[in-house]
């Protein structure tokens, strides 16, 4: 399945194989089926689109399998339900920084998303009458006034099913992947005939390296989507897997792209004390209550009404509030730690229920806490989930600057991103619970479908995509060039591994050269204790500081330690905290420059949400330069958030 | 499915154990009746250990086995130990993982002899049945998942098992007439699926591919042509899913029934011998003793053998659903 040429031309390549890759590979293929059995076809390829999913992990283990909770849609099938509260909801969740024409596509298309997963085979858990079942979420209400049944769900564990599903039914198609390799190089080509003077970018190709040989391949292609996920790694502590390094926004960043609202990261309550391994808001959904070190269900005197079901935002901020009050408790498996966790209380649901509702949840509290939530406390706190900022798109999910100095919108030609590395921006602030499986699998489709219409116009009119394969050409070699030299450097100059007999006494008086693991886990540490939930300018500069002055010299340092290029994984390693380093630079930047609280950014040092400046969302650069658009506002004026 | 049990807890918290919370809230907001009877799971091990990790280490030429010494708390996962190791004492150490949390299926490896999750086996799992003693210290012995070819240190090439999972065409194939409304658009409900027709198969949906079933597997390590547990398990799962196309179904069951003519048993193919589909399976039940999700793996394929058996003569094999 893997392609063994070394230069490559596709019609589409793929950054990523989790929800949102895998529904634009499978938005191509079934649009432009579409296309060729409508009764007038605009644009009639005589082939299917060759498309090529690159991911840097084998098949099925993208991040999105870790999902658990659900997937939100109107689907009314337990009780009333309609998009405009769902629509509404996200508004109010993102605490007013959503663009509103795109949280209503999302709510607005999310029935039909969840019906099409369906069809496609996920095993959704049902109601007695055969209908998708749904669960309680935070922040998703009935007109604003209660908790409403809006969350399709798989017993704890969607993304798992959605991500299989997707596999699966990409398996239908002459989809090609390419498992295992690590894109090196986001290419873009330049021509200056643009109007205004401005340099117009299009999208080229992408530079690999294949793990399993250590080689690296130049692949042309004239539509790129970068579907890569997350950044959760910024953080010490984080639900997210050791791979959710920011590959994707540190491309865009990399090849002179920008990030929007990139200061503004989740932090989902309920991590599994120190672990950090998620448990899921469906443990709240289902009945499960926080209590602090007193047993007060404190939730509360937060959120009257809503309780444990407020935004994640807010529940965060409270059991850090709880904390900081001396209401915390220990973690028992880390008994000298300080009190940072509170309780989750799980014993109300009952172990029928938590068996057949939470099985996921259960299991993890048993294998990586010894306990039984049938019986048991858990402890839990606050861990790094999810980003909502990322490579700005619009709708069709196309890639686009913003101009510093006129505030103009450029749109790059070709290139796309989808998932949880793109901003839409549907989650603003703070998103949601269950909208972000949504938002991948919707806009991932959009994306796919719109390639698809481009690539059937192209075809229909006999131009080439790429408007300049010349200059698409010479760019990508420059960059193959490039990239080979920076690769054989790392490996070539590789460091000696300390003899292991010699540790770990010797560690301290002869330490191991540096190495790209060791510095992702100083980098989490860093900014977990500067820019976590709460920070302050003061904050923020010392970790400003530190990244320009500590760890970019560190990251530029690095080189293996191994020079076999077959499996070198610490190869891979050092662009990946190269990535991290990038993106928690821009994040540090525009958190500087927000002198405001919203949604998931709370600044001590400005409190309050601030409309009156920053009603709008921000876009940096690797430079650190920053600018800012206003927020699309089309339904839902912004009110006071509170729940 | 029946007969598989109901979650996959029962395999693996077995001991009984009192209560454990440290602070008695009872009293607060929780109904006294709601608390059901004492804990079931063994409680965390927080004591510190030290342990001699001993790794089966290839770099493409060369393979040796390599110490590395830790202390560490005793309920430390194996893949904690490992990455602890790469990041303290040898960046070099190769070794597939993600998640960590034992959903993403990529730390499989041989632990102590045993197939099992990295991020799922804690050092108190192993310790105590680690024979090998080195100055009196626990030796827990990793080396690369059996049945596949190791390709650097404990990583392995899983492409035959993908592969035999992707050739039984692993995608519903529901039926097209519930698919599209008579105007030719998509159906806008979902297919109605009964919660007992979910319990039919919903346990073979949790399967992660990890290939731990595989590397369990005697007749599978072994190179008997087998299409293998992972691909039956895959392919289970929509035999038994109540929206797959009746046609389809019996074609799936064809599939593994006998395939004279199609390289679907790709275990060992080079060997010549000819394929056998789903019947070189004895019954030996080390993949539902080990699946790290608990699915009973050999249960599904026993029930696939019945399906089979009442299948046969009702389609000829390989035409093709579209």
């Amino acid at each position: 399945m893997t392609p063994t040429k070394q230069d490559l031309h596709y019609d589409a390549v793929i950054i990523g194989a989790g929800a949102a890759g895998l529904s634009c590979a499978l938005g191509i293929m079934r649009e432009w089926e579409n296309i060729q059995t409508s009764p007038s076809p605009k644009g009639s390829a005589a082939n299917p689109p060759r498309v090529l999913v690159i991911s840097k992990l084998q098949p099925l283990r993208s991040h999105t399998g870790s999902a658990e909770g659900g997937i939100a849609a109107s689907l009314s099938t337990i009780e009333h339900d309609t998009w405009q509260w769902h629509y509404r909801d996200t508004v109010k969740g993102g605490d007013w920084l959503v663009d509103q024409d795109a949280a209503k596509i999302l709510a607005q298309e999310a029935p039909e998303t969840v019906i099409r997963l369906e069809h496609d085979g996920v095993a959704f858990s049902r109601t007695p009458d055969g209908h998708i079942a749904q669960r309680k979420f935070g922040g998703h209400t009935a007109d604003g006034e209660r908790p409403v049944k809006r969350v399709a769900y798989a017993a704890d564990r969607i993304g798992h099913q959605i991500l299989h599903t997707l596999w699966q039914q990409c398996q239908r198609y002459a989809i090609d992947f390419a498992d295992e390799w690590y894109v090196t190089d986001l290419v873009l080509s330049t021509n200056d005939v643009g109007s205004a003077g401005a340099a117009n970018r299009r999208a080229a190709g992408v530079i690999v390296l294949d793990e399993a040989t250590g080689k690296l391949h130049s692949v042309e292609a004239p539509a790129i989507v970068v579907a890569t996920g997350g950044a959760g790694r910024l953080f010490h502590t984080t639900s997210n897997s050791w791979d959710l390094t920011g590959d994707g926004m540190g491309l865009a960043l990399s090849s002179g792209l920008q990030l929007e609202d990139s200061e503004f990261i989740q932090f989902h309550p309920t991590g599994l004390a120190h672990t950090g391994i998620l448990l899921s808001e469906a443990a709240r959904g289902e009945g499960g209550t926080l209590r602090n070190a007193a047993g007060e269900a404190f939730m509360q005197r937060y959120a009257p009404g809503v309780g444990d079901l407020a935004a994640r935002d807010v529940v965060a901020r409270a059991i850090n509030h709880e904390v900081a009050e001396g209401r915390g408790v220990n973690d028992p498996l880390s008994p000298d730690s300080p009190a940072d966790c509170v309780w989750l209380d799980l014993r109300s649901i009952g172990r029928e229920r938590l068996d057949t509702a939470l099985p996921e949840v259960c299991d993890t509290i048993r294998e990586f806490a010894g306990l039984d939530p049938a019986t048991d406390l858990v402890p839990v706190k606050p861990t790094a989930h999810y980003t909502m900022g990322g490579i700005p798109v619009d709708t069709t999910g196309s890639v686009y600057t913003v101009n510093f100095t006129t505030g103009a919108k450029t749109v790059v030609a070709g290139l796309k991103a989808a998932g949880e590395c793109s901003c839409i921006s549907v989650h603003g602030a703070n998103r949601l619970g269950a909208n972000s499986l949504l938002d991948a699998v919707v806009f991932g489709t959009r994306s796919g479908s719109d390639i698809a219409r481009t690539l059937g116009h192209s075809a229909a009119t006999g131009t080439d995509m790429a408007t300049d394969t010349a200059a698409s050409r010479a760019a990508l070699c420059t960059a193959y060039n490039a990239r080979q030299e920076s690769v054989t450097q790392l490996l070539h100059q590789a460091l000696p591994t300390t003899p292991p007999a010699a540790l770990p006494s010797a560690a301290s008086t002869d330490p191991m050269p540096d190495n790209p693991y060791q510095l992702m886990r100083d980098v989490g540490i860093m900014m977990e204790a500067h820019l976590g939930v709460t920070c302050t300018a003061e904050s923020i500069t010392e970790a400003i500081n530190q990244l320009r002055e500590v760890f970019l010299p560190r990251a530029e340092k690095l080189r293996t330690h191994d020079a076999t290029a077959a499996f070198n994984q610490e190869l891979c390693a050092i662009l990946e905290a190269r990535n991290l380093v990038r993106v928690s630079l821009a994040l540090a930047t525009a958190t500087a420059s927000r002198e405001e609280s919203r949604g998931s950014l709370y600044r001590a040092d400005f409190p309050e949400r601030d409309d009156a400046h920053f009603l709008a969302h921000s876009f940096v650069n690797a430079h650190g330069e920053i600018s800012y658009r206003p927020v699309v506002i089309e339904d839902y004026p912004p009110e006071r958030r509170s729940y | 499915m029946a007969a598989l049990p109901p979650h996959r807890a029962q395999f693996r918290h077995t001991a009984p154990m009192s209560a454990k919370s440290s602070v008695d809230i009872t009293a607060t907001a929780v109904a006294p009746d709601a608390v059901t009877g004492a804990s079931t799971v063994t409680p965390a091990d927080t004591s510190q250990t030290t342990v001699i990790v001993r790794i089966h280490r290839f770099d493409g030429h060369a393979s040796w086995q390599q110490d590395y010494r830790i202390t560490v708390p005793a309920h430390t996962s194996l893949l904690d130990c490992l990455l602890l190791i790469k990041r303290t004492q040898d960046p070099s150490l190769a070794f597939r993982y993600s998640c960590g949390h034992g959903m993403c299926g990529s730390d499989a490896v041989s632990i102590d002899g045993i197939p099992r999750l990295l991020c799922l086996t804690k050092i108190s799992d192993v310790q105590k049945d680690a024979e090998a003693q080195a100055n009196g210290i626990s030796v827990i012995t990793l080396a690369p998942l059996p049945a596949f070819s190791p390709v650097r240190d404990l990583i392995v090439n899983l492409n035959p098992m993908l592969d035999q999972i992707r050739r039984l065409e692993p995608y519903l194939r529901a039926s097209d007439a519930l698919r599209t409304t008579p105007s030719g658009a998509i159906n806008v409900f979902e297919y109605l699926q009964h919660p007992d027709e979910l319990e039919a198969f919903d346990q073979l949906t949790n399967c992660i591919a990890c290939g731990v079933c595989e590397g369990a597997c005697p007749i599978y390590v072994d190179g008997t042509p087998f299409v293998g547990p992972a691909a039956a398990v895959a392919a289970g799962r929509f035999i038994f899913d109540s929206r797959d196309d009746p046609q389809s179904r019996a074609q799936r069951l064809a599939a593994l029934d006998h395939t004279a003519n199609d390289p679907i048993d790709t275990a060992s193919s080079s060997n010549g011998a000819a394929p056998a589909g789903i019947w070189p399976c004895k019954g030996l039940r080390f993949c539902t003793q080990r699946c790290p999700r608990g699915i009973d793996v050999s249960g599904a394929i026993w029930k696939i053998m019945q399906a089979i058996k009442e299948n046969r003569g009702r389609v000829a094999p390989h035409s093709a659903v579209k």
